[in-house]
This record gives C-alpha cells, sequence and structure tokens, in this order.
C-alpha cells in the first residue's frame, strides 16, 4: 500500500506524506531504534568524559589570560600528572585576535577573533614539571605557567 | 541644531523623522506628491535637510572604546585599581616629583569608527587614540613598551629628551614580539603628543598609533580647577587611497552628535585639543555661541588669542579654555566643512542656569 501510495505522489511531496498513516508509524518506529541504540553506545562514554575531565575555562581580555570569574592576569595553572583537562577559551577582546597554546606538548586552538570560544583538550602526561601557555600572536604579554604536579590525579 | 533646546522642536523633528521613514520606501525625492498629486515642497526638502543634520543612522558599540570615557580618561583612570596596576604605577619621590611607570603595547585591533564601519587599526593598549599619558613637570617618566602588533613599532613622545628616547630613528624601531624601556623626565609643560615613528610614517599614523601627552605645570595652582577634556581630531583612510573617508574628535564619526558631551554652565571648561590628523594639512576646531581662550601648545599660562575658531597643522595642538554662559547644545566641529559632514561634528550640552 505505501509503494502505491508512494508512484501516485509527486517526487516533492513524498517526505510529507511519509509522516501522515501507515507510513508515518513505521518511520517514529525506526527513529526510536536509532535513538536508543545511539543512547546505547553513548552513555557509557558520556558517563566516563564526566567522571574524568576536568574544565578550566580561561577567559582573554585586556591583553592577559584570567581564570574565569579570576582577578590575576596569566595565572599560574596547577595541573595533576595524569589528569585529563579541556581549556576552554573565552575572547572578550572584540577586534583582537587571540589563541591558546602549550606549545611544549604541541597543542594550539583555532585563532579567535573575538566573542568566541575554543576549545584544547589535553591528557596530561604523567610526569611532573612545567610548561608555558601563550596567546601566540600576543606572546610577550600574554604568557603564564602550567604546573604538572604528581599524584592527586582527579 | 536649535531644536534640541525647545521641545516644540523637538516634537516637530521625531514626525520629520517618521516621515523621513515613511519617505525611505520610494525610491527618489522628484516622486514626492501630496494627495492631491502636487509636489509636497515641505515634506520633500526639509527631512532631507535634518537628515544630514543628525549624522549616521545607528550607533557604534562602546564595549572597547567610550568616547565619552575617554574625555576625561588619563594615566588608566578608568580602570579599577587591580587593572590600573597592570598599565600604570605612581612613586612619589623624595624631591616631591613622582616616577611615573607605564606598560603601553601595540596591537593590531579592528575597530568601530562609525556604526558598521569596521577599520584595521594598529592601536596602543586596543584603542584610538592610545591612552592619554599625564604627568607633571619634572616627573620621571618611564615607559616599557611592548610591540605586539603584526609590524615594527615604537613610541616617539614629543618634549625634550635624550636622542636615544627618541624612538624615531630606523635603529630604534621596536620589532614585533620585542619591547623598549623608555625613560625621560617630562618637560616642558604643556599638551603634547606620542606617536609610533615606522616607516612609512604616514601609514602608521593614520592606522591610529597616537595619543596625547600632557604635562601640567610645576606649580598645581597654575591652572585653575577646570572640567578637563582631550580631544585628538583624527580620520580614517578606510579604502587605503590616501585620503580619508571619516574624520572625528576621538575617532568615533559623529559620536558626540548623539551623545552631546556634558558640561555645566558656569564652569571653566578646559580642552586639550591635538590634532592627529593624516593627508590633509589642516585641520580646525570650531566652538558655536561663545569664545575661548587659546593656548597654543600649552606652554604658557597667558593666553594668546580669544577666537572661536582655532586652526592646527599635523601634530599641533593647543589649550582651550572658554565657560559656558547659556545652558543649551552647543555644536562644534571642525569648519572645514566636509570634515564635519564626514564625521568631526559634535554637540556640547550645557546644563543648569544662566550665570548671571
Amino acid at each position: 500500500m505505501v509503494g502505491r501510495q508512494h508512484r501516485r505522489l509527486q517526487p516533492g511531496r513524498r517526505r510529507i506524506r511519509r509522516w501522515q498513516g501507515a507510513g508515518g508509524a513505521v518511520a517514529g518506529v525506526l527513529v526510536a531504534a536509532v535513538a536508543v541504540v545511539s543512547l546505547v553506545i553513548l552513555l557509557p562514554l558520556s558517563v566516563s568524559t564526566r567522571a574524568a575531565v576536568r574544565n578550566i575555562t580561561l577567559v582573554a581580555r585586556d591583553m592577559a589570560f584570567y581564570v574565569e570569574g579570576g582577578t590575576v592576569p596569566n595565572p599560574t595553572i596547577r595541573l595533576a600528572a595524569g589528569e585529563e583537562v579541556r581549556f576552554v577559551l573565552r575572547n572578550l577582546d572584540p577586534g583582537i585576535t587571540h589563541n591558546l597554546a602549550i606549545e611544549g606538548w604541541e597543542l594550539e586552538t583555532a585563532y579567535l577573533d573575538g566573542d568566541a570560544s575554543a576549545t584544547l583538550r589535553v591528557h596530561v602526561p604523567d610526569q611532573p614539571g612545567n610548561q608555558t601557555y601563550v596567546c601566540v600572536p600576543h606572546r610577550g604579554m600574554m604568557r603564564g605557567v602550567i604546573e604538572v604536579v604528581a599524584g592527586n590525579r582527579r | 541644531m536649535r531644536g534640541r533646546a525647545d521641545p516644540q522642536n523637538r516634537r516637530w523633528s521625531r514626525r520629520a523623522w517618521l516621515r523621513l521613514a515613511g519617505l525611505g520606501s520610494l525610491t527618489s525625492g522628484v516622486a514626492l506628491a501630496s494627495q492631491d498629486g502636487q509636489p509636497d515642497l515641505v515634506s520633500a526638502s526639509a527631512p532631507d535637510h535634518l537628515g544630514a543634520a543628525m549624522g549616521p543612522v545607528g550607533r557604534v558599540s562602546t564595549e572597547s572604546f567610550d568616547p565619552t570615557q575617554f574625555l576625561r580618561t588619563w594615566n588608566f583612570s578608568n580602570l579599577p585599581a587591580l587593572e590600573r596596576e597592570r598599565f600604570y604605577r605612581e612613586t612619589p619621590k623624595l624631591d616631591g616629583t613622582t616616577l611615573r611607570e607605564y606598560e603601553l603595547f601595540a596591537v593590531d585591533r579592528e575597530i568601530e569608527i562609525a556604526p558598521g564601519v569596521f577599520f584595521p587599526a594598529w592601536t596602543y593598549n586596543g584603542q584610538v587614540p592610545g591612552p592619554t599619558i599625564r604627568a607633571t613637570a619634572g616627573d620621571h617618566l618611564r615607559i616599557n613598551f611592548v610591540n605586539q602588533g603584526s609590524h615594527p613599532h615604537g613610541l616617539h613622545f614629543h618634549g625634550w629628551h635624550p636622542p636615544g628616547m627618541d624612538g624615531a630613528l630606523a635603529e630604534q624601531q621596536v620589532m614585533p614580539g620585542d619591547s623598549f624601556l623608555y625613560e625621560f623626565d617630562a618637560e616642558p609643560f604643556g599638551v603634547h603628543l606620542y606617536h609610533c615613528h615606522a616607516n612609512p610614517l604616514k601609514r602608521h599614523l593614520h592606522k591610529g598609533l597616537y595619543g596625547a601627552f600632557i604635562v601640567d605645570p610645576p606649580s598645581a595652582s597654575a591652572r585653575p580647577p577646570a572640567d578637563e577634556l582631550v580631544m585628538v581630531l583624527n580620520g580614517f583612510d578606510t579604502n587605503f587611497d590616501a585620503e580619508n573617508e571619516f574624520y572625528a574628535a576621538n575617532t568615533v564619526a559623529s559620536f558626540y552628535l548623539q551623545e552631546p558631551i556634558r558640561v555645566a554652565v558656569g564652569q571653566l571648561v578646559r580642552m586639550y585639543v591635538v590634532n592627529m590628523t593624516e593627508f590633509d594639512l589642516i585641520n580646525s576646531l570650531h566652538l558655536h555661541g561663545m569664545f575661548f581662550d587659546v593656548f597654543r601648545t600649552g606652554t604658557s599660562l597667558t593666553t594668546t588669542e580669544s577666537t572661536d575658531t582655532i586652526m592646527l597643522c599635523q601634530g599641533e595642538r593647543a589649550i582651550l579654555e572658554t565657560t559656558f554662559r547659556y545652558p543649551g547644545d552647543f555644536m562644534f566641529h571642525g569648519h572645514q566643512a566636509e570634515f564635519a559632514e564626514l564625521g568631526w561634528m559634535g554637540l556640547f550640552r550645557a546644563e543648569g542656569t544662566r550665570a548671571t
């Protein structure tokens, strides 16, 4: 019956008709099935992500990095060895291009032209030590230290 | 602009604006006609003239640069204490002078110079004009300059200083990523300027690398207390044909037309005016309805001239003093009418009652 209906309809109207009557029910079941399957696949991933990854939001403002809500320019950021971190950079300098790079780890966000944000996912190495984070075009002023300390894995 | 002070006229002008908006849907002024088919001369002409007098449509964002705040800001006085310390510190010295330390940097920034018009500027500390530097004659200035821009830049101050601090010779240019510490004493007293002196000079200037440098006389009482305003006259060549398409006092075209500078009737007003316009040989400032005393370069405490229009060459500057006698709106603008119509136009709004 569905097939006969298709033959009678103009090609452009097929999609609309499909959601009406018996065809609609079939499609609905299919969508639900796909949703359930993808939920089963994604659920364990998202749960484990939430448990292990720490978000650190930095804002670029007046040619300095600040931890969101903080007042110390270019603060020292302490990370635990082996920790999973997601840096979020928000550019609050409209018209000025900023980014965030940890060059010792060869990590870098895209360049932001203001009123935008970018993320940097970091798997912190197991060895303690210091790294420098910079804004590549403004490394003379936007530069801070990342301290990797042993243990205390979150 | 008399209409602004008169409520009756203001109502009329709003109606005229609405009419103008309605007419906007018609393609030509020639087509205007009243209901009986006769040309409606009043509505055809008055709104057109009014529209021209009102400046641009829309407003410029003041998020990163507020021309009203700029007028009365020096030594980063607009910033909260903690933020200010990043860029300015002052330390009293035993001889009664002050050590003033500054952090200035060059950075590329896209700035809005008229509603919706963005200009790829080269800036000092992210703003055009750069931050106003203000000291008392004899103070020691220590300015750490960091070039975070994409081209060689530097700082060249007008005033007394040794040649090594001039920042103008080719070998004195500060390369991108480098820095330089400028140190000199502030003298002589007056209104001066600083700017980038890298080549090609006219490009580095018109891109926005300049600011006002005010040196107060050594005695604090040398100039009477006043409402003090910094005005840097500038222009922008938006299509790089070595001619300016926009003009302003303090960067934003017609800003003070939309946001009049508020002053008090009977209060002495002192303007520090610096002409940084590039490409055009001269600029000027004309104030309506009153006269002002002129102190050219601000290097004398005695006025040499009383006028209502002052002409300034590129890099020339003056202190102007006046007292508003009447409440109401007073135009000020470049008397090059072309400059005025392209943005170098503003209003003072004097408030209070007339001094008798």
